[in-house]
């Protein structure tokens, strides 16, 4: 089989078709966003497609999310306050004991010029004190500890910072990922949350001889906000981060996906969690 | 099983940016055979609905179609497709690539990446003329 294909071309049809620097490139990207969404806010769309889908203003918070709601952060709380051998914890590797810290998460670290997520962050402090670290992608205790870490933030309003040429390349990188066409789909992850935000994408059935048309899907949700609500209760009492749900995106376009913690995805996390500045952050949110 | 073919794998950085692109594509034909059947409107309309094939109907309403209960919004409604398109050759090209000609679309190339064989192309044409 031969195929050839450049996974990686970037989409033109959105707000980032320049370089343009972070404050501008988010400018740019409410504008074009508000223009799909009539009468919508940044404020908005952080509740996805409740924003704009008719008798959808949420997922209710039933008696069942809000018990695994708090098992979630229960569990979370064990972790982070537990003693590491040497009679540390993690609240000693952050400022504040931390408290507030996760809003500003994913961070440019000059030292090593990479994005730090505040899953990296959980881990170094892990390395610091001899500690094994625990994969990103371990949703039973990654997911309760990030959860836990991000409830100490809750409502903190984002704040991302992109300040020197670094930070600015990888935020850069971040935004090429996200405008690049990947996989035997073709898809950008613009095409479905910028060029397509707010359209319905999957929500059929249909009969058919042996067919099954897609069922469960919904509404595409914009790119603001999107990075808002981390880690994602599951149906199950379960946790999905957002890296996850890259990968899942990436699957969903016929690409291989990158590893949860990878450079590409912290700095697509980075992109896209700068521009949602200024919303609040919120844990364990069931916003679609 | 699934069945992965790396086309490309590439890591460069590019001049500009020390941006890092990778180019991984995954292929899953074992999950996703060919249908050998002769192209018919109902070939064609199982490729429709199909997920794992055309799943054209997460994009497309179908008014005609009764049976067929879509919200989707992303691309047009589907109606009068022969009288749109009295040249079938240029609806075949659409569904092939239509990036082609628009570089902007969501609509996956589904002949120039194989996705769909070409006698589901042809399938999925004659289910198109009958809606």
């Amino acid at each position: 089989m031969s195929l050839s294909l450049t996974a990686l071309s970037v989409h033109s049809q959105v707000g980032t078709v320049a370089n343009l620097p972070p404050e501008q490139e988010r400018a740019a990207l409410i504008q074009a966003l508000q223009k799909r969404l009539p009468g919508t806010r940044p404020e908005d769309w952080m509740v996805g497609s409740a924003a704009y889908e008719p008798g959808v203003t949420a997922i209710p918070l039933s008696a069942d999310n809000a018990t695994n709601t708090a098992d979630i952060l229960a569990i979370g709380k064990k972790h982070w306050e537990r003693k590491f051998k040497d009679g540390k914890a993690f609240s000693n590797c952050f400022p504040n004991g931390g408290k507030r810290i996760a809003a500003s998460y994913p961070q440019f670290e000059t030292s090593t010029r990479q994005v730090v997520t505040l899953e990296s962050a959980l881990n170094r402090c892990l390395q610091l004190h001899g500690e094994p670290v625990i994969a990103p992608a371990n949703t039973a205790e990654m997911g309760p500890l990030s959860a836990y870490a991000r409830s100490l933030a809750e409502n903190q309003p984002l704040n991302i910072r992109v300040l020197g040429p670094n930070a600015r390349e990888r935020f850069d990188s971040g935004r090429r990922i996200f405008n690049a066409r990947i996989g035997q789909q073709n898809f950008a992850c613009a095409s479905c949350h910028v060029q397509h935000a707010g359209g319905v994408y999957g929500a059929s059935s249909g009969s058919g001889s042996s067919g099954v048309g897609s069922v469960g899907g919904g509404g595409l949700a914009p790119a603001i906000g999107l990075a808002v609500s981390w880690p994602r209760l599951q149906p199950g009492g379960t946790t999905r981060s957002l890296q996850s749900q890259f990968q899942r995106c990436f699957q969903r376009s016929g690409a291989e996906p990158f590893m949860e913690g990878s450079d590409e995805f912290n700095n697509l996390e980075y992109y896209l969690t700068y521009i949602s500045n200024g919303l609040p952050l919120r844990s364990l949110a069931t916003a679609r | 099983m699934l069945f992965r073919v790396k086309l490309q794998m590439a890591l460069r950085p590019t001049v500009a940016s020390g941006f890092v692109s990778l180019c991984v594509v995954m292929l899953n034909p074992a999950a996703n055979p060919a249908i050998a059947a002769p192209p018919t409107i109902a070939n064609g309309r199982t490729i429709f609905l199909n997920e794992r094939k055309g799943n054209c109907v997460a994009c497309h309403k179908v008014p005609n179609d009764a049976a067929i209960k879509s919200a989707s919004s992303i691309g047009a409604p589907l109606e009068a497709i022969k009288a749109r398109y009295p040249d079938r050759l240029k609806l075949r090209d659409i569904i092939w690539d239509l990036s082609k000609t628009n570089p902007n679309t969501i609509m996956p190339p589904y002949g120039k990446h194989r996705i769909l064989s070409s006698d589901e192309i042809d399938a999925l044409v004659i289910y198109l003329e009958s809606v």
